[in-house]
């Protein structure tokens, strides 16, 4: 049995032998791939719940664990309630839950997403304009890196406010892509976002390229 | 009479009869002329007094009723009013905690109640007493009438001499009425002629030789006229007090302030007492109603709304519960437009970067618009799930993460299973759909 109690972005899972069993602590959840008869068992827990899945592997290709962004728009509810005033501008850190999945890597094939095990502060929803997206809470840290022992990704964020009144957002939105996740001081890390209050709500510009803006 | 006689002691009689006999003569002369010219149409003075001495016992039988109706309103008013501060207490209590207060007043009230039926008691007894004036009267003016057509054929060529003679026979032959006046013996005159109904005999004789009988064919009119007069005044009396009563039920319309004879208003004074009644009767009612009231257990609810909104009463009632019982999420603190739209800024930013499935829905109608039906929706219906089973399932539904927090689940209960409707992330491999759903059927069994 393995036990892996880092959080890289990607872990490849070890084939376990017949009877065998892999380990993996992604975060605060529990993994646990077993070698059965006729094929393979995949026991996960988060402490709360637990899922059981069977799984049909080949012998070619491999199982990992990966830690992707989520594939809806984040809204972020801050802990803290931020006011800009008129030209005013803030920075900080903001954590996103990475969603753990099993990928299949196939020899010289696109990878499949076999699982996905997404967290308990991504609250998904649907809205009548927007469509679907998540919703989770983080608070605005102004250190990095801030220790987590769940599977996240710290956003850099710049808040400014160019007009004339007082931005007081709800919310702060977000957009991960897989591609920009990073590791950096044994957290994952994205690109910073620069966002701009444009009245009711904040308009993200480009971001920019390289290590995250220190705030 | 004897006053007559003893002021002349020294007049022979038989100058008296024959100074009379002349006095007669040329009264009847004189009236057959004024017969020849023209018929009289209005009766003469001595009509006159003699009808206004025959009213007299009705007119103060009136006045009598009058006086007493009189005081009878007053009382009525005084207890009227004091009916009315009853009621206003009583409704005063009937809303308040006071029981024992009004359960006093509630006795006081039965005996208010008695008080009026004894004052109804006695209005009826004063009306039975002036119909029964009136029936008297009416039989008086009879015989007064019979009396003055032979008075008149006795006394008539007395009249035209200026002596009231004609007074004489209506004191001695009329009956004064109990309590009733009547004519006044002594300041009535005495006839200077001595021709009273105690020389009837002795006179009269002597008179009916003198006049011819053609003569007394004169006044055949007096008899129609006093039957006329008579009538009419009966008449005139029933119409006052028809009109009396009219113009009571107007006073209950318009106000008191209208109602202008004494007997109106003793009329309407009985009217606002049975008003009083009423009102008195309708709060014991409501007094009756509460104490019931207070007995009784809480009567259920009415179905009408339920009915009224055409949705089934078990429905209503499910949902009424899943309300209650329904796990909301934490609600964020942005309200949902302002939300919307940075995420839409942000998808239009970079609409490269995302894939076709992860990419939001358009944009719906506002408020009022049925939505598009999602292909993340999940509909399964659970035999054997109670009421009980909503919560367990409800939370079951709230910790998954694959389940949406926005739309919420809803569960609708029927007689036999529970219809669970709700939404899961988009992409959400078929498999995972029937293993959440699987999941709720094993919490329920």
């Amino acid at each position: 049995m393995d036990h892996s109690p880092d959080l890289p972005l990607i872990v490849v899972i070890p084939r376990p032998e017949r009877g065998g069993s892999v380990r993996l602590q992604p975060g605060g959840c529990e993994l646990v791939l077993e070698s059965v008869r006729g094929g393979y068992a995949l026991l996960w827990s988060d402490g709360r719940t637990s899922r059981r899945f069977a799984l049909g592997l080949l012998d070619e290709g491999r199982l990992t664990l990966e830690l992707r962004a989520p594939r809806l728009p984040v809204r972020v509810i801050t802990r803290d309630v931020i006011s800009l005033v008129p030209g005013g501008r803030l920075r900080g850190y903001l954590q996103v839950p990475l969603v753990p999945s099993l990928v299949w890597h196939r020899d010289g094939g696109p990878p499949s997403i076999l699982i996905e095990l997404p967290p308990r502060e991504l609250a998904a929803e649907w809205d009548d304009r927007e469509g679907h997206s998540f919703r989770c809470p983080s608070s605005l840290h102004a250190r990095f890196p801030m220790r987590s022992n769940e599977p996240c990704a710290v956003v850099p964020v710049v808040l400014s406010n160019p007009s004339t009144t007082v931005a007081s957002p709800p919310h702060i939105p977000l957009q991960l892509r897989d591609a920009e996740l990073s590791e950096l001081r044994s957290t994952v890390v994205v690109k910073p976002r620069r966002l701009r209050w444009v009245g009711e709500r904040f308009a993200m510009d480009a971001p920019r390229d390289g290590v995250p803006v220190q705030p | 009479m004897l006053t007559a006689s003893c002021s002349e002691p020294g007049t022979p009689p038989d100058t008296e009869i024959a100074a009379e006999l002349r006095a007669l003569r040329a009264v009847l002369v004189q009236q057959q002329k004024n017969s020849a010219g023209a018929q009289p149409t209005v009766p003469s003075v001595a009509d006159r007094g003699q009808i206004t001495t025959a009213l007299q016992p009705l007119r103060e039988v009136l006045d009598g009723l009058a006086e007493s109706q009189r005081e009878l309103h007053a009382r009525q008013v005084t207890l009227t009013q004091e009916m009315q501060r009853w009621s206003q207490l009583l409704v005063e209590t009937a809303t308040g905690a006071r029981q024992e207060e009004a359960k006093a007043m509630t006795q006081r009230l039965q005996q208010l109640e008695k008080t009026l039926q004894e004052q109804d008691k006695r209005h009826r007894e004063v009306e039975a007493l002036m119909q029964g004036a009136l029936e008297r009267t009416a039989d008086r003016l009879e015989d007064f009438l019979r009396r003055v057509e032979g008075t008149v054929r006795r006394e008539q060529p007395a009249v035209p001499a200026g002596t009231p003679a004609n007074t004489a026979p209506i004191k001695n032959e009329a009956e004064p009425a109990p309590g009733s006046n009547g004519v006044p013996a002594g300041g009535s005159p005495q006839p200077a002629t001595g021709g009273g109904e105690e020389n009837e005999s002795g006179s009269a004789g002597g008179v009916a030789a003198v006049h011819p009988p053609r003569q007394w064919s004169v006044y055949w009119w007096m008899l129609p006229f006093v039957l006329a007069a008579s009538l009419g005044t009966a008449f005139l009396l029933r119409l006052r007090r028809l009109s009396n009563r009219s113009f009571v039920a107007a006073a209950a319309r318009t106000g008191p302030e209208h109602v202008e004879s004494p007997l109106t208003r003793d009329l309407d004074g009985v009217q606002e007492i049975w008003a009083a009644a009423a009102l008195l009767s309708e709060t014991v009612d409501r007094l009756k109603q509460t104490s019931a009231s207070q007995v009784k257990p809480p009567s259920p609810p009415p179905p009408v709304a339920a009915a009224a909104d055409g949705v089934d009463l078990a429905e209503v009632s499910v949902l009424g519960d899943d309300r209650s019982k329904r796990v909301v999420p934490p609600a964020p603190a942005a309200p949902e437009p302002a939300a919307a739209k940075p995420v839409q800024e942000t998808a239009t930013t970079k609409p490269a970067q995302e894939p076709a499935a992860t990419r939001p829905a358009p944009a719906r109608a506002g408020l009022g618009t049925a939505n598009p039906p999602r292909n993340t929706a999940v509909r399964c219906r659970i035999p054997g799930a109670g009421a009980q089973a909503q919560g367990e399932l409800l939370r079951l539904l709230a910790d998954d993460p694959r389940v949406l927090r926005r739309p919420e689940p809803v569960m609708t209960t029927t007689t036999t299973a529970v219809e669970v409707a709700f939404d899961v992330l988009p992409g959400l491999p078929a498999s995972e759909r029937s293993q959440i759903e699987q999941r709720l059927r094993d919490a329920v069994s």
